[in-house]
């Protein structure tokens, strides 16, 4: 379901909503009108439920409340309140907006599922608070409010042509926001926390915030839905807003494709044809028939109609020949691996062999530019770390060595602020312990994971721009105007990204390659590459070499001297001895959560005791 | 037919015990096993070595069936092994995964319990020698057993493997979070209670000194494939190429 | 007092049928890693069977017989048709659960449902015993009685058979479980069976008490979600603590206060649960690596 996400969709969003402009002109039928009406009023809240799910990770199965809030306000404003229409609207999103940012704010911190069960919840408690007595003042309660008509001049815009075209308008609107934030740098980082919420975190996203602001979005154009369902039903009666209708609207987003904006749209036109296609048999012959297909979508081909439409675009145009344009980003995937060039122009294992030429003394001069202190972590019982002091040199690279189950990884958590752990970490003479993971990576100390947690769906040059930027605060409202200010920092961060790509030698080639099509070892680049782009004080590299064959590793070493000459300081876990030999000034050993050692590299590397940590003491004992 | 044919090992008859021919496996493209061959014969001991990331958990796991393999041949007595892990155990091979794989919150008596994997007559006569073998499963048969100490529970473990009498015992990270000395006597119960048994045994470790200590013999695992490593003081070619 | 005493005594009945159906919930998501939409309307169709069946002249104990058989079959099938083929991640399962829950109201509505809502016969004696001033329901008791039975036969299950030992088994630890010879489809399969059945003894437990119709187990699946978080969802016997909790909670709620508010009484509960406690109440953390 969580497939991939797509930020190119900008032109079959335009196709599909101009061809829904000229339908009028094909369709009619004034009862076939209607369907159009409707399946377009349920995709203007479909298309922000796909920013949640498809791009956000995050699931609502109660997206009917934010309806029956925008339609209901806005009914009982010109009611109660004698507003004029325009303003009544913006009232109902903006009251859709503003409870689905808190009601968010609330759910989620509830992982995946109970978001799932809470919304599902709240769906139908919202019924229940409409039609009963407490509300009843407003809402009507079970007997329902009627909706004032709207109009321009002599035209009513719910009927005819005019609220085909109002509720056309609502759904560019709708489709032009979302489309606009899957673009913009709030849209990125949203992608990063559903791919993985502590790499977010690391890379300086506020999850918390990109999650609460998907919500916001998503319930802003349900808002806008529900006072375009207002102006098509005249009358609002608390079952049209039922849990029943928050899960169709999900299946039919389910059912168009996540991740696509296009999509839900599509889903949204097909359920309601299908719907009103049986609709002569028996109402609920036909919802049988959409259930059906929606289980057969999901377990057949899971990706959606979008995803199978886009496939038979391409196959037609790979038949009228190669050369269009459209076929080619789909090309670019397909270059192989194998004739990709390593990234790094030193390759080869004889390369590992040969130590560094040092022109500068091999331990660098000047107060450290890390230190800890009694850095100790207790998992349940288990002392994982039993306090280790080390210091960090300005400009060395040092590098961190130990058995499995060590703790190195451990330490490093400690240091980047994912690990609460007793003990002082100080950076730069600044005690940082204690501080937030953003405000460390705002005092320069970025990191690398063993397991790189690229998404996927983005290219490598997005994957590195997300950490790029000094800071992911602001508005994304203001992102989303395109303002001077916010432009400007997006190129500031495209120039960061660009700068550390070239600086870690990363093929031109593939840089817009989607990361899911990267090998392993350009995986691993890229990773560092996004640590980088953050111009960190201290580089923190966890395992860059796992899983790397020599070559690979060649290149690892030979970005990670890249970095050193930069100025950057790094920190790095590694286990091939020959690597650590050829990039590392100093090394620390250790051993049981315990400093065994530390000293030059050579030294260190020749050390008895060194040795038999790494091939085992147990032969000795 | 493999690398290690040169042996004098314990192999009574070609094919007999594990067989690994040309096994590859990849990681999103990387390729991390690119040909190994290796082979365990009944009532062998057999150490596999390799610095962190060099493959050693992924062989054991494409032996089970845990990692898919994109080429080779893995068979057990010359019957080629299912890929699927559970059809992998049932047809005799008992795999210690990394981390142990304790139930912690069931008894020690029930994870072992569950180690009987398929019906065998011998269960008991093999009970009582893991019994005498390990006397301190014995004695804290009704704890739970993520009470237990990391020593205890590698014993546990096991015991849990070799209860269902397999023909094939894997073991990953045998030396993980134990005391030297728990460790000597833990390989050293493995080593006896295989070669009394004709069990086979494939340990993995870091740890290279205990496997060239306790096993018949060791092989070093590097860029995807294995060699046989003689000479036990030549560290220094092993891990720090 | 009496009254408040008698809204708390059936309140715990109707709690451990919330319990029963949270317990459904909890044991699905421990042995096929998903929490499933659908169990509340699995029961509802099968409720329907044997309305069918005793609506066209037989007796209600033999078509209930036969409708718990076809409960075991039917949940083999929801199994192995609609969860297994193809089987795809967490989110995806979790998504064929919601169509599952979807095609079986419509189903529901197009077989059996141009009259609802029906009155459904009641298997249980009517009338009931007052004791201290406080009256207690035959239907009440039988109830606690049979829920009873159950968490006795599963605790019996995962302590002395092979089967409930590895059920324990696949739910802590899937791979090890593997690697153990257990064949994980072949439990969940029996999973999906008992599953099955239970959610029938729900839906004619609760049928005579409410009426029959498409619609009738929307709350109180939403009740045993509740009922499940608050009692940790990794815990199987947390379940039916929680479902008493929501029960009387709920009851109490529509007695004084009045019954729009029980759905938001019983979703406050659940968030006021994990404001305190994120694991629930007897729930154990889940642990992510890197």
């Amino acid at each position: 379901m969580l497939t991939r996400a797509r930020d190119d969709v900008g032109r079959p969003a335009l196709l599909l909503l101009l061809l829904l402009a000229l339908a009028p002109l094909v369709v009619t039928g004034v009862s076939d009108q209607g369907i159009l009406v409707v399946a377009m009023i349920y995709a203007v809240g479909a298309v922000g439920l796909d920013v949640l799910t498809g791009y956000s990770g995050q699931f609502s199965f109660g997206q009917f409340v934010y309806f029956a809030i925008g339609a209901y306000v806005m009914a009982a404003v010109r009611v109660h309140a004698h507003w004029p229409w325009v303003p009544a609207i913006i009232a109902g999103v903006l009251a859709a907006a503003l409870v689905a940012a808190v009601i968010g704010s609330l759910f989620v911190r509830l992982r995946f599922f109970g978001s799932a069960v809470g919304t599902f919840f709240l769906g139908a408690v919202a019924v229940d608070l409409i039609s009963g007595a407490r509300l009843s003042h407003w809402t009507g309660g079970s007997n329902g409010l009627a909706v004032l008509p709207v109009t321009i001049g002599a035209n009513s815009l719910s009927q005819g042509d005019w609220l085909y075209y109002t509720v056309w308008i609502a759904l560019a609107i709708s489709v032009a926001l979302c489309l606009r934030y899957t673009k913009v740098r709030a849209g990125m980082a949203a992608r990063v926390v559903k791919e993985n919420e502590v790499v977010a975190a690391v890379l300086g996203v506020r999850v918390f915030r990109e999650k609460v602001r998907a919500q916001a979005l998503a319930g802003a154009v349900a808002g806008l839905g529900g006072c375009m369902l207002a102006l098509d039903v005249g009358y609002l009666s608390p079952d049209t807003f039922g849990i029943s209708q928050s899960i169709e609207l999900f299946a039919i987003v389910a059912v168009g494709g996540t991740g696509s904006i296009v999509g839900p749209v599509l889903g949204a036109i097909f359920f309601f044809s299908l719907v009103n296609g049986f609709a002569s048999t028996s109402a609920s012959a036909s919802q049988l028939l959409f259930s059906l297909v929606v289980l057969a979508v999901v377990v057949l081909f899971n990706r959606g109609l979008y995803d199978l439409v886009e496939q038979g675009v391409r196959k037609l145009l790979a038949l009228r020949g190669k050369g269009t344009p459209a076929a080619g980003p789909a090309e670019d995937g397909a270059v192989p691996a194998a004739q990709a060039p390593a990234p790094g122009e030193d390759c080869g294992p004889a390369v590992l062999a040969e130590v560094r030429p040092r022109e500068e003394p091999a331990v660098p001069q000047g107060p450290p530019l890390l230190v800890l202190e009694g850095i100790g972590v207790d998992f349940g019982g288990v002392r994982a770390l039993g306090g280790v002091d080390l210091s960090v040199a300005r400009g060395e690279v040092h590098a961190i060595i130990g058995p499995n189950g060590a703790g190195k990884t451990t330490l490093l958590n400690c240091i980047s602020g994912i690990q609460p752990a007793t003990g002082q970490v100080v950076l730069d003479g600044d005690d940082v312990t204690g501080l937030p993971v953003s405000v460390r990576r705002a005092r320069g100390i970025s990191r690398t994971f063993q397991h790189p947690s690229l998404v996927a769906d983005l290219t490598a040059r997005q994957n590195v721009e997300v950490g790029a930027y000094a800071t992911h605060d602001g508005s994304a409202l203001l992102e989303m105007a395109g303002l001077p200010g916010t432009r400007r920092r997006d190129r500031v961060a495209r120039e960061r990204a660009v700068a550390a790509l070239e600086l870690l030698d990363f093929p031109r080639s593939r840089w817009d390659v989607h990361a899911g099509e990267l090998t392993m070892g350009e995986q691993k680049h890229i990773d560092i590459a996004r640590a980088l782009a953050n111009e960190p004080e201290l580089l923190l590299l966890d395992e860059p070499t796992a899983g790397l064959g020599e070559e690979e590793i060649g290149a690892v070493a030979g970005a990670i001297e890249g970095v050193r000459r930069a100025g950057v300081t790094v920190l790095v876990i590694a286990h091939h001895v020959g690597f650590v030999r050829r990039i590392a000034d100093r090394c620390t050993v250790l051993d049981f959560g315990r400093v065994l050692t530390s000293g030059t590299a050579a030294d260190v590397l020749t050390d008895e005791q060194v040795v038999d940590v790494f091939v085992g003491a147990g032969g000795k004992s | 037919m493999t690398a290690v044919s040169q042996e004098g090992t314990r192999r009574e008859q070609a094919g007999a015990g594990l067989s690994i021919e040309d096994l590859h496996v990849r990681f999103s493209g990387a390729r991390v096993l690119d040909g190994l061959s290796l082979a365990v014969a009944p009532g062998e001991i057999v150490g596999l070595a390799g610095r962190n990331g060099a493959g050693k958990t992924t062989t054991l796991r494409a032996v089970s069936g845990l990692a898919a393999r994109s080429r080779g041949v893995i068979s057990l007595d010359g019957v080629p092994l299912p890929a699927r892990p559970e059809a992998v155990a049932r047809a005799g091979v008992a795999h210690v995964p990394e981390g142990r794989g304790i139930f912690a919150d069931l008894t020690v008596e029930e994870n072992i319990r569950l180690g009987i994997v398929r019906k065998v007559p011998a269960e008991r006569t093999l009970r009582g020698a893991l019994e005498e073998a390990f006397p301190a499963v014995v004695r804290l048969r009704d704890q739970k057993a993520g009470r237990l100490s990391g020593g205890e529970q590698q014993m546990v473990a096991l015991f849990r493997g070799l209860i269902g009498s397999p023909r094939v015992l894997l073991v990953d990270e045998m030396s993980l979070g134990l005391s030297p000395r728990a460790l000597r006597t833990a390989i050293e119960a493995l080593a006896a209670l295989g070669r009394a048994h004709g069990i086979g045994v494939l340990v993995v470790d870091q740890n290279s000194r205990m496997l060239h200590e306790h096993c018949d013999r060791v092989h070093l695992l590097g860029d995807g494939r294995v060699r046989l490593w003689e000479d036990a003081s030549d560290i220094a070619s092993a891990y720090f190429e | 007092m009496g009254l408040a005493l008698s809204v708390i005594v059936s309140g715990i009945a109707f709690g451990l049928l919330i319990g029963m159906l949270a317990f459904i919930l909890v044991f699905l998501y421990k042995t096929t890693g998903v929490a499933n939409f659908a169990v509340g309307n699995i029961g509802m169709f099968e409720t329907f069977i044997v309305y069918e069946l005793w609506k066209d002249g037989m007796g209600l104990w033999p078509a209930a017989g036969i409708g718990l058989v076809c409960s075991a079959v039917f949940g083999v099938l929801v199994y192995q048709v609609v969860l297994r083929p193809f089987g795809g991640n967490q989110a995806n399962t979790l998504v064929r659960t919601v169509a599952l829950f979807l095609l079986l109201a419509a189903m529901a509505d197009v077989f059996f449902g141009r009259d609802q809502p029906y009155h459904f016969p009641s298997l249980l004696p009517s009338g009931g015993t007052k004791v201290g001033g406080v009256l207690l329901r035959w239907s009440d008791l039988i109830t606690v009685g049979i829920v009873l039975v159950i968490v006795t036969g599963f605790v019996a299950m995962f302590r002395y058979t092979r089967t409930g030992l590895q059920f324990l088994a696949v739910a802590q630890r899937p791979e090890t479980a593997r690697l153990l010879g257990v064949r994980a489809q072949r439990l969940s399969t029996i999973a999906y069976m008992l599953a099955g059945c239970l959610a029938l003894l729900i839906g004619l437990l609760l049928a005579p008490k409410q009426l029959l119709f498409s619609q009738m187990m929307n709350p109180i699946l939403l009740f045993a979600f509740a009922a499940a978080v608050v009692g940790g969802f990794t815990s199987l016997g947390g379940t039916f603590v929680g479902g008493i909790i929501i029960g009387v909670a709920t009851d109490l709620v529509s007695t004084y206060w009045g019954s729009d508010l029980t759905l938001a009484s019983a979703l406050a509960i659940m968030l006021l649960t994990l404001a305190v406690r994120p694991n629930g109440l007897f729930g154990t953390a889940q642990v992510r690596r890197l």
